[in-house]
C-alpha cells in the first residue's frame, strides 16, 4: 500500500517550493507515495500560483487522464500519485484587517480588545490590502491565516481544505509525516509557519467532530528558508500610495529574528519534530532579472509577481523527501522529549553543487543523479527534433502496440517538459524552464555538465550530445555516458528501448505509463546506473 | 583456377562447378554486406526513415554484386576457354549463376529478415514488433 505524505506550500516562496518538489515527482524520487500537497496563498492571482498550477496539471494529465484513477507506482517517472489541493482566504470582500474583524463596532462594544489590537498593530497594519498577502508583516499574518483556516473548516461548503483534513485525519493512525514549505523572511509563509500545526490540529478536529487529534498522531517537519533574493525597493511615492509594502532590505534582518525564534520559542520546539535551515551567502540574485527593464515599480503581488526558480528551493523540496523517508522511531523519539532536531546543509569552498549537496549520501546521491539525469535525456527525445514519443504513438518509430497511447497524455507530457527544461518556440529561440532558471541561481557549475547549458537555440539544442556530456565528467557521475563509434545518440538509445521492450512485462495502468516505464528502464540502463 | 586453358569437356565441367561454389560464396557475401551495411546505417529520431537507406544499400548491394559476378565470369574468366561451342556452354551456366546470387540473395535475406525482425537488418522490410 501506498505511503502518504502531506506537504502544505505557503506563500510565494512556498508555491515555487512545491513547483521542485513536483518535478522531484516526475524524477521518480517519490516512489510508491501519495502526496497531498495543499497549497496556500492569500494572493490567489499570484504569477507564482498559476505557475504551480500548470505545472500540477501538466504532471496529473500524463499520469492519467483520469487523475482519480491514478495510483502511486515505482522505479519509474511520474511515480507519485499527487493530490493537489489549494486554499486561498478570501479577502474579496473584507479585505483588511479592520474589515474582516468589524474593528469599528468592536471599538465600541469591546474596546479593550480594540486597545489590544492597536497594541500589536499600527493604523497602516490594520488598514492594508490583504488580497495580495500580508507583506511581511508576520504578526498580522499569524492571526489571518489561523482564523481562515478554522473559518474554512467550519463551513458548511466544501472546500479544498476540508479535503485535505480529511485526508489527513483519514491516515491519522499511520502516524502521517506533514511537512511544511516557505520561507521566515517574507509575509505569507514566515506568518504561517508557527501556527500551521496547531491551525491544521483545530481544523481536523472540527471536520472530524473531534475523533481524532492530529497534533499527536502526526509528525511535523519545515524548511526555514532564509532571505535569497532582492527585489526593486519601493519608491516614497509608492509607500504613500500602498502605505505597507514589502521590502528586502530587511529580509536578512527578519531572517535573523525569525531564526532566533525558532530556536528559542518553546512551543515551536514541541510541535515540530524538524527544521530543515536553508539559505544562501548573499542576496544578489535577482528573480525577476530577466524582466527587468519591464518592471517600473515594486511588485507587491498579483500574476506580475512571477519569480524565477531557484536552487535552494529545490533544496528545500529536498529537505522534504529526507522528511517523508524519515523513520518513525527518530521522529517519536523527537516528539516524546520535545527535542526538536535542527538540520542544515552547507556548500564547499569550490561553490560546485554536487548530488550529495540536496540529498547527502553516496547512494542517495547516486539515485538523484540517475532519476535526475535520465529524466533531462527523456525531455531532449520528447521535445526536440528526435521526437521518439511523438514516433511511438504514430507508428513513425517502425514500433508497433503504441498506437493506442491516449494523445492528451502526450501532449501534456511536451508541455510538463517545457516548463521542467526548455520550451523551442516556433522561431528557433528557447524559453527557459524550471531546470535552466536553477542553472542560472546557481552561477554555473550546477549538477551537470556545463555544455548542457550553453546551447542559446533549438539548433544549438539538438546537437548538443546528450550522451557523452549530460554529466559532469567527474565526482560521481564519471563515466555515465553511451554510445559506440558507429553510433549516434539516437541510434543507440532505440537499439536499448527495442532491446527492454522485448524483455518487459508491463503492468502500469495505462499506456502512456508504460512509455514511461520503458523509458526509464532505457535510458538507465544506457546511462550505465 | 579460373584463367587457366579450358580445352577439354572434364575442364569445362569442373569450370561450371566452381562457378556455382562461387555464386553461393557470393550470397553469402550479399547477405553479410547487406547485415554491416544496415547495421551502419543510424535510427533516426522523429519520423524514422532509416529504413529506407537500409533498403536502398540492401537493393543496391545485390545488384552490384550480381552485376560484378557476371562481369567477371561471363567477361573475364570466359576468355579462358577455347572452343566457342564450350564458351556458349559456359555462358547459360553463367547466366543461371548470376540469376542464383540475384534471386538467392533475395530470398536468403528475405527469410532472415522475418527471422530477425526486430534488428535493424528486419527493418528493411518495415514489418513492426506487435
Amino acid at each position: 500500500m501506498a505511503k502518504k505524505f502531506f506537504v502544505l506550500g505557503i506563500g510565494g516562496t512556498g508555491m515555487r517550493c512545491i513547483e521542485s518538489l513536483i518535478h522531484l515527482c516526475a524524477m521518480g524520487m517519490f516512489d510508491d507515495t501519495d502526496v497531498h500537497m495543499l497549497a496556500l496563498d492569500t494572493d490567489i492571482n499570484n504569477g507564482n500560483f498559476s505557475r504551480l498550477k500548470e505545472v500540477k496539471d501538466a504532471y496529473m494529465k500524463t499520469k492519467n487522464t483520469n487523475p482519480t484513477n491514478s495510483i502511486a507506482s515505482k522505479d519509474t517517472y511520474f511515480s507519485a500519485n499527487l493530490k493537489y489541493y489549494q486554499f486561498s482566504p478570501n479577502y474579496e470582500e473584507n479585505s483588511t484587517f479592520d474589515s474582516v474583524f468589524d474593528y469599528s463596532s468592536t471599538k465600541s462594544k469591546k474596546p479593550q480588545e480594540a486597545e489590544i489590537a492597536d497594541l500589536m498593530f499600527t493604523d497602516d497594519v490594520e488598514d492594508f490590502n490583504l488580497r495580495h498577502g500580508y507583506r511581511a508583516q508576520t504578526h498580522l499574518g499569524s492571526l489571518m491565516m489561523y482564523h481562515s483556516i478554522i473559518e474554512a473548516a467550519k463551513s458548511d461548503t466544501n472546500n479544498d481544505l476540508k479535503s485535505f483534513l480529511t485526508e489527513l485525519t483519514n491516515a491519522a493512525q499511520t502516524h502521517p509525516h506533514v511537512f511544511i514549505l516557505g520561507s521566515v523572511f517574507g509575509g505569507t509563509g514566515a506568518s504561517s509557519i508557527p501556527i500551521i500545526p496547531q491551525a491544521i490540529a483545530k481544523a481536523a478536529g472540527i471536520v472530524s467532530n473531534g475523533s481524532v487529534n492530529i497534533a499527536d498522531s502526526a509528525y511535523f517537519g519545515s524548511t526555514l528558508l532564509t532571505a535569497y533574493f532582492n527585489f526593486k525597493a519601493p519608491s516614497q511615492s509608492e509607500l504613500s500610495k500602498q502605505k505597507v509594502i514589502a521590502s528586502s532590505q530587511k529580509f536578512a534582518l527578519n531572517s535573523q529574528v525569525a531564526m532566533m525564534f525558532y530556536d528559542n520559542d518553546t512551543t515551536v520546539k514541541k510541535t515540530y519534530q524538524k527544521f530543515y535551515m536553508l539559505g544562501t551567502e548573499g542576496m544578489d540574485y535577482d528573480p525577476m532579472a530577466k524582466d527587468k527593464e519591464k518592471i517600473t515599480e515594486t511588485i507587491t503581488g498579483g500574476e506580475k509577481q512571477k519569480n524565477d526558480s531557484h536552487y535552494i528551493e529545490l533544496m528545500a523540496a529536498c529537505a522534504a523527501l529526507d522528511f517523508c523517508n524519515t523513520d518513525n522511531t527518530i521522529l517519536e523519539a523527537n516528539k516524546q522529549n520535545a527535542n526538536t532536531e535542527y538540520l542544515y546543509r552547507s556548500r564547499n569552498d569550490s561553490g560546485k553543487l554536487e548530488f550529495q549537496d540536496f540529498v547527502g549520501g553516496s547512494d542517495d546521491a547516486l539515485t538523484f543523479a540517475k532519476k535526475f539525469g535520465t529524466l533531462i535525456a527523456f525531455s531532449l527525445l520528447c521535445n526536440g527534433e528526435d521526437d521518439f514519443i511523438s514516433g511511438l504513438q504514430d507508428k513513425k518509430q517502425g514500433i508497433g502496440g503504441f498506437e493506442d497511447v491516449d494523445l492528451s497524455q502526450i501532449s501534456s507530457l511536451k508541455h510538463y517538459f517545457e516548463l521542467f527544461h526548455v520550451k523551442f518556440n516556433s522561431d528557433g529561440t528557447m524559453e527557459d524552464g524550471w531546470l535552466r532558471q536553477l542553472y542560472r541561481s546557481a552561477g554555473q557549475n550546477f549538477l551537470f555538465n556545463n555544455d548542457l547549458f550553453s546551447p542559446t537555440s533549438q539548433k544549438e539544442m539538438m546537437k548538443f550530445d546528450w550522451s557523452d556530456s549530460l554529466y559532469a565528467k567527474d565526482g560521481i557521475t564519471k563515466g555515465k555516458e553511451y554510445g559506440g563509434i558507429f553510433s549516434n545518440k539516437f541510434d543507440s538509445f532505440k537499439k536499448k528501448f527495442q532491446e527492454v521492450l522485448t524483455g518487459s512485462q508491463l503492468q502500469a495502468t495505462n499506456k502512456c505509463e508504460q512509455v514511461l516505464k520503458l523509458m526509464y528502464d532505457t535510458l538507465c540502463a544506457l546511462y550505465k546506473f | 583456377m579460373l584463367l587457366r586453358v579450358i580445352s577439354t569437356l572434364p575442364q569445362l565441367n569442373g569450370m561450371k562447378n566452381e562457378t556455382l561454389i562461387y555464386a553461393l560464396i557470393a550470397v553469402a557475401c550479399v547477405v553479410l554486406l547487406t547485415i554491416v551495411a544496415a547495421s551502419l546505417i543510424n535510427y533516426e529520431g522523429g519520423e524514422d526513415r532509416s529504413y529506407v537507406k537500409r533498403r536502398i544499400a540492401a537493393v543496391s548491394i545485390v545488384v552490384v554484386i550480381s552485376a560484378a559476378f557476371f562481369v567477371y565470369f561471363d567477361l573475364v574468366a570466359k576468355n579462358a576457354i577455347l572452343n566457342p561451342g564450350f564458351q556458349s556452354m559456359y555462358t547459360s551456366t553463367c547466366i543461371g549463376c548470376v540469376a542464383l546470387v540475384f534471386l538467392g540473395s533475395i530470398v536468403v535475406n528475405v527469410i532472415l529478415m522475418f527471422l530477425f525482425r526486430h534488428s535493424k537488418y528486419g527493418s528493411i522490410l518495415f514489418k513492426m514488433k506487435k
